[in-house]
């Protein structure tokens, strides 16, 4: 009898996949790093498309810098998106700062870190505007690690 | 004394020889011996200007004097014993170098001082780049300027043997060890021309042996124009050594005995000296090269009075285009930016209607960061108005007009209310306060003050050049009203009366310049574009300081305290910028790759961004004395 039901409930929950709740592999990969979404973005059509749920990388984001202003979605959502903030700004930023070692946690550095972020991240969505004589962005290019071309 | 002199001289010059050698002069001036017609009191003046005394009725002998020499050194066992070290091949040399010495050099009393020149450059602050890192200037100086007397009382040495890091400095920090074989060399000439080449080769080694040896690129022009670094290491036995920064303290001497002969308006002489240091630029690497290649053809201009030698109306589109190359490849333009955004942002705290005058529009590339702080600041945007001031373009294209555009559009993204207005003025002293000032209430404006703050990056240093032409902006500006006034500028003295001390101040401050844009570049193709843009961003800059003259030299910097005395004796009092500009400016510092040279400073309420320990730019912040009687009444008519 117990066997029976055991056996059953082994049953339900083998035939349970994470691919039928899209809502809770979004929670999930909302707490993973950069570098692991993009990771998870490779795995199949469905994650592809569930990883670039712009809430994933907002909660991404929140983690490196604290959205502390209630207007910052809208604003960041107007000029392209947690994903391209991510992408283009905190991602490269929190690289670079560990790598200098600027660890500092203070909600006063976290609230630096975040206008630094969003202040490069309007002037690259401006160089992006028109074309004017610029044809690429390049305002952001001092984040990029130099290639070796030699 | 003067053969002493001369004797150490030719020994840092040339290596051990034997001290019956009387009056060695450095071989590049044999090159100039032709021209001992000089006759200038009898001293040779070339020479003369770099230093040395030597009579012009000499010179013959000391031509003829090098010319047996040299023949003595074919001849005797040194040709013999030389052992040939290919410079190309860095680290095998090394080994055998280091495998060969054995003790420390002895110490030996203090020699003439080889490096004084007449100029007395001012000792530039110890700059710590790594090729003066390892030596205290103190100890620089009787450490390695004894090792050069070493080298003269030649057969009693052993080969002085050198500090292994010292040689790994060395040879890391451009391959500086030439050898000289027993290649008989009839002319100075030829050897100076052997010396370059072996010089270029082993500085193109360098370039390939990044592995073991200690990356360090061509010494810093910086450690370079302190006399004290001359450090120049000759062993006698059995290698003869040349440095090439031993040529690169001959650059700057050679560039400042030109700015001397050009400032006498001697211009035989100064046309040869600038021929010399192209030649001697040639050899070095990295941005000492490019600074004196500048330099050089700034004086050059001088010499052959090119003027001018920017055309006018291409200037602003092409200044333009370099200046957004300078912004991408190095941070003092964004540093100014974020700077001046974060006081005119404190400023406007709890404004409804806000008003920004900018003198200096260009690409408009300041104001998106503004605006974006705006739309999240707590209680939400203002009424944002901008008006940019620009100069005339060349083919009228309204490129005011176009930045304003790109500008609505972002504001219209993050909903934030935007108005925008662009002045197309030759000078900013053809501004008046009526164009600036907005509709008044009665006539259709609305019914809120505006607050206004006024934003200069590099502009305010251009009215110098022409009397009376600050003292009206700065009325015009007093005229406006503004709540706060941020300037940026840099922290140079370029406007001093004799050339001499802008020659020099103008040197100092671009070759650390120069030194922080090779820290900082990457080495993709597109940095070092941004890179080239930005040198000749610079350049012109070089050029503008040196060549021009009267109204037409509009470089005018002054240092931060200059513009201090400047804005307080005109009825502006400082407004101290805030920790969080400070922390935002170190945070935007620490991003940029090779960014660790670069220093943030406070002085006195207003940030300066260096390289090192040598401030480049300054922003501060003003409002106008007494103007809190203004701030009251619009704190006023908020309430009601």
């Amino acid at each position: 009898m117990e066997n029976a039901e055991g056996e059953k409930e082994r049953d339900n929950t083998r035939r349970y996949n994470i691919n039928d709740n899209h809502d809770l592999l979004a929670e999930i990969l909302a707490r993973l790093d950069g570098p692991s979404l993009a990771a998870a973005a490779s795995v199949c059509r469905l994650w592809r498309a569930v990883s670039r749920r712009d809430t994933v990388w907002e909660a991404l984001c929140n983690r490196h810098v604290a959205a502390d202003f209630p207007g910052t979605r809208a604003v960041v959502a107007a000029l392209g998106g947690y994903r391209r903030l991510y992408c283009r700004c905190v991602g490269p930023i929190s690289n670079r700062l560990a790598v200098s070692g600027e660890h500092a946690t203070t909600a006063a550095a976290v609230a630096a870190r975040l206008s630094l972020s969003l202040s490069l991240f309007s002037i690259d969505y401006y160089e992006r505007l028109g074309d004017g004589g610029w044809q690429r962005p390049s305002s952001l290019l001092f984040l990029r690690s130099p290639v070796d071309v030699s | 004394m003067k053969r002493d002199h001369l004797e150490s001289v030719g020994g840092r010059g040339i290596g051990g020889y034997a001290p019956a050698a009387p009056g060695m002069t450095g071989t590049g001036k044999g090159k100039m011996m032709g021209l001992d017609e000089e006759a200038d009191g009898g001293i040779d003046e070339l020479l003369a200007a770099f230093g040395y005394n030597v009579r012009s009725s000499d010179m013959a002998d000391v031509a003829e004097k090098l010319e047996q020499l040299e023949m003595a050194m074919v001849g005797s066992h040194l040709a013999s014993d030389t052992v040939h070290y290919n410079p190309s091949d860095l680290s095998n040399w090394l080994e055998s170098m280091l495998s060969e010495l054995s003790a420390p050099p002895p110490e030996l009393p203090q020699a003439i001082h080889p490096n004084s020149s007449r100029y007395n450059l001012p000792q530039a602050p110890a700059s710590a780049h790594s090729s003066t890192a390892f030596f205290d200037p103190a100890d620089a100086l009787t450490t390695t300027e004894s090792s050069t007397v070493t080298s003269v009382d030649f057969p009693a040495q052993p080969p002085p043997v050198v500090f292994p890091d010292f040689a790994a400095r060395q040879s890391g920090s451009g391959g500086n060890r030439v050898v000289y074989g027993s290649e008989p060399q009839i002319d100075s000439g030829t050897r100076d021309r052997k010396r370059m080449k072996t010089s270029s080769s082993s500085s193109s080694s360098r370039g390939g042996s990044g592995g073991g040896v200690i990356v360090q690129s061509s010494p810093t022009i910086g450690s370079l124009l302190a006399p004290a670094s001359g450090t120049e290491v000759s062993s006698a036995l059995p290698v003869v050594m040349v440095d090439t920064q031993e040529v690169g303290i001959r650059l700057v001497h050679a560039l400042m005995a030109c700015a001397e002969a050009v400032h006498q308006e001697n211009f035989k002489v100064a046309d040869v000296l600038v021929r010399q240091i192209t030649v001697l630029a040639s050899s070095q690497g990295g941005a000492m090269r490019k600074v004196a290649g500048y330099f050089a053809e700034a004086l050059a201009r001088k010499i052959y009075r090119l003027h001018p030698q920017q055309d006018c109306s291409l200037d602003s589109a092409f200044s333009d285009i370099l200046q957004m190359h300078f912004y991408e490849s190095c941070p003092y333009l964004k540093f100014a930016h974020f700077t001046a955004n974060q006081a005119i942002l404190e400023a406007f705290a709890g404004c409804r209607r806000v008003h920004v005058i900018d003198f200096s529009m260009k690409q408009g590339m300041q104001w998106p960061a503004l605006m974006q702080a705006l739309a999240l600041r707590p209680g939400g945007p203002p009424s944002f108005r901008l008006t940019g001031i620009g100069p005339p373009q060349p083919d009228n294209t309204d490129a005011l007009q176009q930045v304003g555009w790109k500008l609505a559009q972002l504001a219209d993204t993050i909903h934030v209310d935007f108005e925008y207005r662009g002045f197309v003025a030759n000078s900013l002293a053809d501004l008046e306060p009526f164009m600036l000032e907005t509709l008044s209430p009665a006539s259709g404006g609305s019914a809120e003050p505006e607050v206004v703050a006024i934003n200069s990056v590099f502009e305010l240093h251009r009215l110098l050049a022409r009397p009376g032409a600050l003292e009206k902006v700065l009325a015009t500006i007093r005229a406006v009203k503004p709540r706060i006034v941020t300037v940026v500028e840099q922290e140079a003295n370029h406007n001093a009366g004799p050339f001499m001390e802008r020659f020099t101040e103008a040197l100092h401050y671009y070759s650390t310049m120069f030194d922080s844009l090779e820290g900082g570049a990457g080495a993709a193709g597109e940095a070092q574009q941004d890179q080239l843009m930005s040198e000749v961003y610079l350049g012109r800059q070089i050029c503008n300081v040196v060549a021009c003259e009267g109204s037409e030299r509009t470089e005018r910097h002054e240092t931060l305290t200059q513009w201090r005395t400047r804005m307080a004796g005109t009825g502006f009092e400082p407004v101290h910028i805030g920790s969080n500009a400070f922390k935002q400016a170190s945070m935007l510092l620490a991003l940029f790759a090779g960014g660790d040279g670069y220093r943030v400073e406070e002085k006195e309420g207003c940030l300066t961004l260096g390289w090192h320990t040598r401030p480049l730019i300054a922003t501060s912040a003003w409002r106008v004395a007494g103007a809190t009687d203004s701030s009251s009444a619009s704190a006023a008519a908020d309430a009601h």
